[in-house]
């Protein structure tokens, strides 16, 4: 179904990202979201809705009183961490498009750094869930980080279609120099060259230090509200073109090893099709993208996953600086999560809307249509946004 | 089956960790269409049904894929650990750390699994190279 330009985004709010916030994730959390109603210019009484995804600890009853809210008759919470963090905003239109909620804000925050690490090789995926079996199972084995089963999946992948370390660190490269200059990054002024890549340690092999997201501190948040009511608003509303959900074959929980091919990303093809559908676009339409890197080797899988570049040829795709801004396909303009921060997806939300409104760091000149996407190799979930 | 020391896992585990406790790497055969399943789950995906036996494993199969674990540490395991996908003779695929040599690790090599006592109350898969495919 072709969903319109009903729904839109017209409220940005983050704090900082850190390694140590200093804070409580709720002050976190609550200083994104009324910065967000700030920039808005909506009060947070005529807030009715909110939208999260788990591994946020941030209680909807704790964020809603401490903003000083009054009725909330939508609020979501969808499963499965960084493969949300598009989930949100497709909760937030589904709400608004059926009369739900009005104004619905998505946050995010976190002290992923300072108060728990998700690499530190000992919590199993899954949570109090059924999948926490499983998990448990391939902990007592010897997987205990995202970056060893997202690992397994790449390995498959470079067996299969030749890709090499450098195609790797191409990614790498390209992320740092646009973090080096999005003063918002972790990685502000500190580019890296192929050399460094190739002399960074392995980590979960064939993964290097280089590869994995910045674990960090910090909140974002988004006011969501209807495409009539954001006339009277001042920004320019970003709308919520498309978003969808997905789980395929044999999903897991940060690993996908049963499935008949690991090296395929199913999960983000499902959304990719639906996001299509849903906006009436095609890959050429896209003017730059946000690719989930978790790991950035997997932004190859994003690439043909959402048809960029057919199945196996991304290592080709990106070669001629195709993912720099100026190139065919800028990705990750604000440097990825291995460049700007690790806020689980909602970062990447944040610069798609800043590219929109044509105001991000690295800007791309004139986008129109921005992909965003959540982390795969988990249940997942993508967005477009445009103007 | 009820033992302290096993972890609180759900009820659709506890076949698989008693092949542990034996030494047997146990999969599930679905009692109506003979389809064989791994990981352990109460209901057969291809025709739905709730009846199936446990086998075991010959233990017999191919690197599908691998990953060598080097950080953070993960005791009671050494690092760098590898860790193998294979697909197995009986046609599942299971994941366990392999104990050979890094020169023998490449997708498509023969393995063969083997239980080391865990030091606890059962036995730990590993991998070892294979001479010759099954
Ligand atoms: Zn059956």
């Amino acid at each position: 179904m072709r969903w319109g330009d009903d729904v839109a985004i017209v409220g940005l709010g983050h704090t900082e990202f850190s390694t140590d916030s200093g804070r409580s994730e709720l002050q976190l959390a609550v200083e994104a979201v009324t910065a967000a109603l700030r920039e808005a210019e909506i009060r947070p009484a005529d807030v009715d809705g909110l939208a999260t995804y788990s591994i946020d600890y941030n209680a909807e009853v704790d964020v809603f009183e401490s903003i000083g809210g009054r009725d909330l008759k939508f609020f979501s919470r969808v499963d499965y961490g960084g493969g949300a963090a598009c989930a949100p905003l497709q909760q937030a239109a589904m709400a608004i498009k059926t009369g739900v909620a009005e104004v619905v804000v998505c946050y995010r925050a976190m002290n992923e750094r300072s108060n728990y690490r998700f690499g530190a090789g000992s919590n199993p995926a899954g949570g109090r869930s059924s999948a926490r079996s499983i998990g448990w199972l391939h902990t007592s084995l010897g997987m205990r980080t995202p970056a060893a089963g997202l690992g397994m999946a790449m390995r498959r992948y470079m067996h299969l279609y030749g890709a090499t370390s450098e195609d790797f660190g191409r990614i790498a490269v390209t992320a740092r120099k646009h973090a080096a200059t999005n003063p918002l990054a972790r990685f502000y002024g500190r580019p890296i060259t192929m050399d460094d890549y190739m002399a960074s340690r392995m980590i979960a092999d064939p993964f290097r230090l280089y590869d994995c997201c910045q674990e960090s501190d910090g909140a974002v948040a988004v006011v969501v509200t209807s495409a009539e009511r954001a006339r009277d608003l001042p920004s320019t509303p970003v709308f919520v073109r498309a978003a969808a959900q997905g789980i395929c074959d044999h999903q897991g929980v940060m690993w996908n090893f049963y499935r008949d091919d690991i090296s395929w990303a199913s999960e983000s093809a499902l959304v990719a099709r639906q996001l299509y559908e849903q906006s009436g676009l095609a890959p050429a339409d896209i003017d730059a993208a946000i690719l989930y890197d978790h790991f950035g080797p997997t932004v190859l899988q994003s690439l043909e996953a959402y048809g960029f570049c057919g199945r196996g040829e991304a290592k080709d795709f990106i070669k001629d600086g195709a993912i720099e801004v100026g190139g065919r396909l800028p990705v990750n303009t604000n440097g990825g999560q291995v460049g700007e921060a690790y806020i689980h997806g909602m970062n990447g939300v944040a610069e798609a809307i800043r590219q929109l409104r044509g105001v991000a760091a690295n800007q791309v000149a004139g986008a129109k249509n921005v992909l965003v996407t959540a982390g795969l190799g988990v249940p997942t979930s993508g967005a477009i946004l445009g103007v | 089956m009820t033992n302290a020391l096993r972890p609180a896992l759900s009820k659709d585990f506890d076949f698989f960790l008693d092949g542990l406790e034996q030494g047997r790497f146990l999969v599930q055969r679905c009692n109506d269409c003979q389809a064989t399943r791994y990981p352990p789950g109460p209901m057969c995906p291809e025709c739905n049904s709730l009846k199936w036996s446990a086998q075991p494993l010959s233990g017999a199969g191919e690197i599908y894929s691998f990953v060598v674990h080097h950080y953070p540490p993960i005791p009671p395991f050494e690092t760098p650990l590898p860790i193998v996908l294979a697909d197995m003779a009986e046609g599942v695929r299971i994941m366990a750390p392999f104990g050979g040599g890094a020169d023998t690790l490449h997708v498509g090599a023969p393995v063969q699994l083997e239980f080391r006592p865990d030091g606890k109350t059962g036995f730990q898969p590993w991998f070892k190279p294979a001479e010759t495919r099954s």
